[in-house]
């Protein structure tokens, strides 16, 4: 069981490696040591014409030992601002990490998913509720301000202290 | 197939539709080459086991997310087939393309022999996947030479080294009209798999363990064939190709080169009787007659050309009776278009496929597992196409899937008793039997639906690594729950202090200030003296600003012993917020009275 796990992964981290140029905004995406293939990281990079521009994202991302029938439990190292983040936990709420996940997704496409989901916020599912109230009342300037500050904040510059 | 790491991105670039191929042979669950495939309602393909362990948690599809269940799933025999051959030759196949596609300096050039070397060299290191072990991989002379440009080389290699090749080649001879040939194949190779003395019986032993019908196939009929032998070679002479002619297409080549050792498989089996005269070439390991060995290194192998007379490898012919041994000696020619690496095709012929149709030499051995009475007859290798799936047969029932239980209904008795007529373990508490249940379940149910089923002993295997995987699993989980428990206690330990220590302050506070009321009136004359100029109760706030961080800073230093690092911050913060009050005292005594500053510097120094 836990061997399967282990092929999938090897195989997921060959594929990443592999694909590594035709994914912009994923900057890294690797087992943390070489020897647990069990606990990943992540470094999201803020889309261009952004608010998250230029910021670094660091996820974490812990593997069940059943893997690709059960989910991946992913949360943001980095302090971001986000609807769908919690500010402090990192955890993360999106579907496809919950009720929707199912076994045809692979790492990859998770993040690429979460990176897809800095751009297209989902307020009605909060987890950060004042970034959330910010769009739901329609303040897209001060939501993108305040993205701003908190990624110029945690995600730009000390990215380097872990 | 347990040690590649695969992936459709390993073909070149140049080949969209291989790597097309290799996708849609994949499970979206696991990424491998499907095994078992089955599939759903919505028409999408898994591995059986895959999607039986999907199914246990959630009841649908994982690629389109319709409800399905597992009665609704269905075998894809056809598909299974295709991914377990694609499976067999993908690594040769990707060599072989990979050598076209950015040519070797070295293969041109070099003689034959070495070539040789080279290549079954690479070709074993690079074919991990496969478990049956070629003895030797040789390309003939002919081809060899001929070739002149790499593709060539390489569609010489694929027609001919690859003993998973003898999948098409199986299968052509089956559409072929050498039909009844045949089946004079099978029974004359159990010969050759019986007798176990030269070089090539690791081979053997290996393919045996790998087809696991192998041993059904031993008994067999060495006296049918001979009326055949004529006709066999007479086949043979006639058709044996001109070396252009191989080299012309893959397919045709194929279909030409099984038949050739086809028919001189059958013609060379009767007895078996090692010859007398014959070794091997060390250079090219081709059986030569004893006093040739001279000449044949001096003017073929050292010379880097192939002998074209002598083609056969010494594994191979040796094993042959002695009356074709004498033959192959006397006039090499006789065998000169049979394929060296035959011996491949000669190690799998027990092949049950093909053993059906000749039922008489092929009794089951009662000692295969009762419970796994599917029969692998469609089992390996290609040869399913010759039989058609659904010939009414006796023989080889659908196995009987375990059906689900819910557990919740069982009670630990009957649940043991459950396991025990599965032949499992039965110790644990019901959790670990209902999983244990579930598990067997699932991979002997995907079992039955593979077209390659291993034996239950296996799957018992796996089951035992499942026990191991399941405790380790346990003490894992165990230890974090210990550990986040420790941490959770360490937390609630420091808020605890922390509030301790807010409380303790907040009383040393109002005490400070109950004391600084009462000391104000009697022991700060001066500024009762001066009192009319300022606000009467700032040298009040002072002092018990200052005691009261005095005393706040004291109990801070009696923590921080115990949480030195927790609580640096909390001090530093303590001194800074004196350091202000000390200030905002002596700005307000300044403005007032000038020789107020006195008692709270005293106060921090303590």
């Amino acid at each position: 069981m836990s061997s399967a796990v282990h092929r999938r992964m090897l195989k997921e981290y060959m594929a990443v490696q592999k694909n590594a140029a035709t994914r912009p905004h994923l900057e890294l995406l690797e087992p943390i040591q070489e020897d647990d293939l069990l606990h990943w990281q992540a470094i999201l990079l803020g889309t261009a014409d952004s608010a998250y521009e230029g910021g670094r994202f660091k996820l974490d991302i812990v593997i069940p030992t059943n893997y690709p029938i059960q989910s991946p439990t992913i949360r943001f190292v980095t302090k971001i601002c986000h609807p769908n983040v919690h500010f402090k936990t990192g955890e993360i709420c999106l579907d496809i990490l919950k009720s929707e996940w199912t076994p045809a997704w692979t790492l990859e496409s998770v993040c690429v998913a979460i990176s897809s989901l800095l751009t297209n916020p989902e307020p009605s599912s909060p987890l950060n509720c004042d970034a959330a109230n910010l769009l739901r009342c329609g303040d897209t300037a001060g939501y993108n301000s305040l993205v701003k500050m908190y990624t110029a904040l945690y995600a730009i510059g000390d990215s380097d202290e872990e | 197939m347990s040690e590649g790491i695969t992936d459709p991105s390993d073909w070149p670039i140049e080949f969209k539709s291989l790597r097309e191929i290799d996708s849609h042979l994949r499970c979206p669950i696991c990424k491998e080459l499907l095994r078992a495939a089955v599939v759903l309602q919505c028409s999408h393909n898994f591995c059986s086991e895959c999607i039986r362990r999907h199914l246990d948690k959630e009841s649908s599809c994982p690629a389109c997310r319709v409800a399905t269940s597992t009665s609704q799933m269905r075998r894809n025999v056809a598909l299974d087939e295709i991914a377990n051959n694609f499976g067999d030759c993908r690594s040769l196949l990707l060599n072989t393309l990979m050598e076209a596609v950015q040519p070797k300096p070295v293969v041109r050039p070099v003689p034959p022999p070495q070539f040789v070397k080279e290549e079954s060299m690479d070709i074993d290191y690079d074919s991990p996947q496969q478990k049956r072990r070629r003895t030797s991989t040789r390309i003939t002379n002919r081809n060899v030479s001929s070739s002149q440009d790499h593709t060539d080389i390489a569609m010489g290699q694929v027609t001919l080294d690859d003993d998973k090749d003898d999948d098409f080649v199986l299968n052509h001879r089956d559409s072929s009209p050498l039909r009844h040939k045949g089946k004079n194949v099978h029974r004359s190779t159990g010969p050759v798999l019986r007798s176990r003395g030269g070089r090539a019986e690791q081979t053997l032993s290996q393919s045996s363990q790998s087809s696991q019908a192998d041993e059904r196939h031993e008994p067999t009929n060495l006296t049918k064939q001979e009326p055949s032998l004529p006709t066999a070679s007479d086949h043979f002479h006639n058709s044996a190709p001109a070396p252009a002619e191989v080299q012309a297409s893959l397919n045709s080549s194929t279909n030409i080169t099984s038949s050739t050792i086809t028919t001189s498989v059958a013609s060379i089996a009767s007895s078996p009787v090692i010859g007398p005269n014959l070794v091997a070439c060390p250079i090219c390991d081709k059986g030569i007659p004893e006093p040739y060995t001279n000449t044949h290194l001096d003017k073929f192998c050292l010379a880097g050309r192939t002998d074209p007379d002598y083609t056969v490898p010494y594994s191979l012919i040796s094993k042959q009776p002695a009356s074709v041994i004498a033959l192959y000696t006397k006039q090499g020619t006789s065998t000169r278009d049979v394929v060296p690496d035959t011996n491949s095709s000669l190690t799998k012929p027990g092949t049950p496929g093909r053993s059906v149709g000749s039922n008489s030499s092929t009794p089951n051995s009662p000692a295969r597992q009762s419970t796994m009475q599917w029969q692998p007859q469609m089992s390996s290798n290609g040869t399913a196409p010759r039989q058609p799936m659904f010939t009414p047969k006796p023989a080889a029932p659908e196995p009987k899937r375990i059906p689900k239980l819910t557990y919740s209904l069982l009670n630990d008795k009957q649940l043991r008793k459950k396991l025990q007529e599965l032949g499992l373990q039965t110790n644990g508490d019901k959790t670990l039997m209902a999983k244990r249940h579930a598990e067997f379940a699932t991979i002997f149910n995907a079992n039955c639906d593979s077209t390659r089923p291993k034996p239950l002993s296996e799957l018992m295997k796996a089951m035992q690594v499942w026990e191991r995987a399941y405790e380790k699993d346990l003490e894992v989980r165990e230890t974090q729950r210990r550990i986040l428990d420790q941490q959770q206690q360490a937390q609630r330990q420091i808020h605890a202090a922390k509030e301790a220590k807010r409380q303790a302050k907040e009383d040393a506070a109002a005490a400070a200030a109950r004391e600084a009321a009462m000391d104000s009136p009697g022991a700060t004359p001066p500024s009762s003296q001066s009192s009319n100029g300022r606000s009467t109760f700032v040298p009040n706030q002072a002092n018990s600003n200052a005691v009261n961080v005095a005393i706040a800073s004291a109990s801070a230093f009696a923590h921080a012993a115990k949480y030195a690092d927790e609580y640096a911050e909390l001090i530093a913060e303590v001194r800074n917020r004196l350091q202000a009050d000390k200030e905002k005292a002596l700005a307000n005594t300044t403005t007032t009275i000038t020789a107020e500053p006195a008692p709270p510097r005293s106060a921090p120094s303590q």
